[in-house]
């Protein structure tokens, strides 16, 4: 009889795999479709270095391929550090934006756009702004010297109350309608005009951070117990929390920098996730990371294809996550009575 | 027989000036059971957050097994001190395997999780203590006795020698309170070090094992429970007339 251990082993497994499965195949679906639609032969035919029509080569060279990597990126690293915050923080229902990071990101995003700036700047304030705001998080936090997390999660309230009012102020100082309207769209998440650029920043901080997640994995779920409790199992929960806390902002803060906010991801996938394999963090933080990946090249497929004009990607994760966690919710409805 | 547990001279505040522990002095013999008692706020639970290495005390000595607590890191102390708390709160639903899995953290190197030979341990330790028809279950779905054998399955495949529970009997009814004694008396037959907190001295007298009395953050007495409880020390450390009861 087959033991505990390979049972769970080999449904992780069978997970990873059919996960990677469904990447690739919505990775050469989302090089078909759009407004411009490519035979499935010719996408093949690229990748395999055969000869395609021009037109053909130069969307999926320049457009989609950039775009949908990209859209991977973003969704691995907005779903992995939505399940490291809700370990860290013993609380399924927190999102990414926890500590403040999303709404700094958008400070840095909006100071940049009203500056006049574009690009590649608009990427680097907004990144540098989310970190701003957790340190400032952080550094509140410090101030109480208590060993609670409570604390944390009330600065982050804090912090990202004062960051709002911030994209609030930006948004009033916004002297035409073209910046305005830049920033209303850029808040929403879009990931139209993604160029390589944008995947070889992300890309590093996505692969570094996933392979320490996938590293500590299993620790997660010792520090999800609380400072004494890891103590006494023999974590350093001081140093554990802040390589987590370090991971999920520097994920956070990245995609948010190139693709806007997009909110949901990282609340419903890691719930999914937990509803299919179980809550230990060694099975659900990668599969989060490759689910989070599939969601999010599906919600971009989806932006460029339902409207004629493209369709921002928080208004689509909002209509395909609220049944999602109206099902996580109503799956574990005993559990919260 | 050999101190497993040398405190000497411990203090431990939380604010500034105002010491919870107050050059407390404690020995405790290998193999021994030891339980902890003394009014709400005398310093109990204090006093095992500073042996699990939790409280930085600002005063004192703590020596596992010979060595300053200080000197050990959190591995090697969790390999010597296993901590079993009823006030855990766990939001996340693990099953009751992967809980008592947590206990082979210190037996792992960095980036490791559990083995086939860990999943072993684990599930003997259940079945030890009869909970092997729990193991898929949602640790937060277990009653209060359940629960306290879960953490129990956890601290023996933690294999360390000292077991040190906090007010263990608080949630349980009293069967679940004398079971678990029963329990505590088998983990001393297997060499085990158990030091508990507790209410009520009635259990300590049965269970006849060593007693360290706790008064304003001091130990003020210690020794064989039957030697030491005494109506006038009962009075003294919970400030009642015992006749009071019976009016």
């Amino acid at each position: 009889m087959q033991s505990e251990y390979h049972k769970s082993k080999k449904k992780f497994i069978i997970s990873v795999l059919i996960l990677s499965a469904l990447i690739v195949i919505l990775f050469f679906v989302s090089m078909s479709v759009g407004r411009y639609r490519i035979s499935f032969p010719d996408v093949i035919k690229y990748f395999t270095g055969q000869t395609v029509p021009e037109l053909s080569a130069r969307v999926i060279a320049y457009l989609r391929l950039p775009r949908t990597l990209l859209a991977a990126l973003v969704g691995c690293a907005l779903a992995v550090s939505g399940a490291i915050y809700q370990s860290a923080f013993n609380n399924k229902l927190v999102s990414p934006d926890l500590l403040g990071v999303s709404s700094g990101a958008s400070v840095g995003a909006c100071f940049a756009i009203l500056l006049g700036l574009s690009g590649v700047f608009i990427s680097l304030f907004s990144f540098a702004m989310g970190f701003i705001a957790v340190i400032l998080t952080v550094l509140i936090a410090k101030i109480f010297k208590n060993k609670s997390n409570v604390v944390l999660l009330l600065s982050g309230i804090a912090v990202g109350g004062l960051m709002s009012s911030g994209v609030g102020l930006m948004k009033y100082l916004a002297d035409d309608e073209m910046k305005l309207a830049e920033m209303t769209y850029w808040l929403l998440g879009d990931l139209s005009g993604t160029t390589m650029k944008e995947v070889w920043i992300m890309l590093p901080i996505v692969v570094a951070s996933c392979v320490v997640t996938v590293l500590t994995s299993w620790r997660v779920n010792i520090v999800s117990l609380g400072a004494k409790e890891s103590k006494a199992l023999g974590i350093n929960y001081k140093a554990n929390m802040g390589i987590l806390i370090g991971i999920a902002t520097l994920l956070t803060a990245g995609a948010v920098s190139v693709s806007g906010t997009i909110g949901w991801i990282g609340l419903v996938i890691p719930n999914v996730v937990r509803l299919i394999v179980g809550s230990d963090n060694k099975k659900v933080l990668p599969l989060s990371m490759l689910s989070g990946a599939a969601f999010m090249v599906i919600v971009d497929m989806l932006a460029r294809t339902l409207a004629p004009n493209e369709i921002p990607l928080s208004v689509i994760t909002g209509i395909i996550g609220t049944p999602l966690f109206i099902y996580a919710i109503f799956k574990r409805r005993k559990e919260l009575q | 027989m050999k101190n497993v547990i040398e405190i000497k001279d411990l203090s431990f505040s939380y604010e500034k000036n105002k010491n919870v522990l107050r050059e407390v002095d404690l020995s405790i013999e290998e193999g021994a059971i030891v339980a902890i008692l003394g009014k709400n706020g005398c310093g109990k639970s204090t006093l095992l957050d500073c042996i699990i290495g939790y409280n930085d005390y600002n005063q004192g000595e703590i020596k596992v097994d010979g060595i300053d607590v200080k000197r050990l890191s959190s591995k090697e102390l969790a390999k010597k001190v296993a901590h079993i708390s009823q006030n855990t709160v766990i939001n996340i639903d693990y099953t009751v395997l992967e809980f008592i899995l947590f206990g082979r953290n210190c037996h792992l190197p960095f980036g490791g999780s559990p083995g086939e030979s860990d999943y072993e341990i684990a599930k003997n330790n259940a079945e030890k203590l009869g909970i092997t028809h729990l193991l898929s279950k949602d640790i937060n779905k277990l009653s209060g006795g359940e629960r306290q054998l879960a953490f129990i399955a956890r601290a023996l495949t933690q294999e360390s020698k000292i077991i040190v529970m906090d007010e263990p009997t608080a949630s349980l009814d009293y069967g679940n309170q004398i079971r678990l004694f029963k329990i505590v008396k088998d983990l001393q037959r297997i060499g085990k070090t158990v030091v508990f907190t507790i209410h009520n001295p009635e259990h300590v007298i049965n269970l006849n094992c060593d007693v360290a009395i706790m008064k304003d953050g001091k130990v003020i007495q210690c020794g064989k429970a039957k030697d030491c409880i005494t109506r006038e020390l009962l009075e003294e450390i919970y400030e009642i007339k015992l006749g009071e009861f019976n009016v």
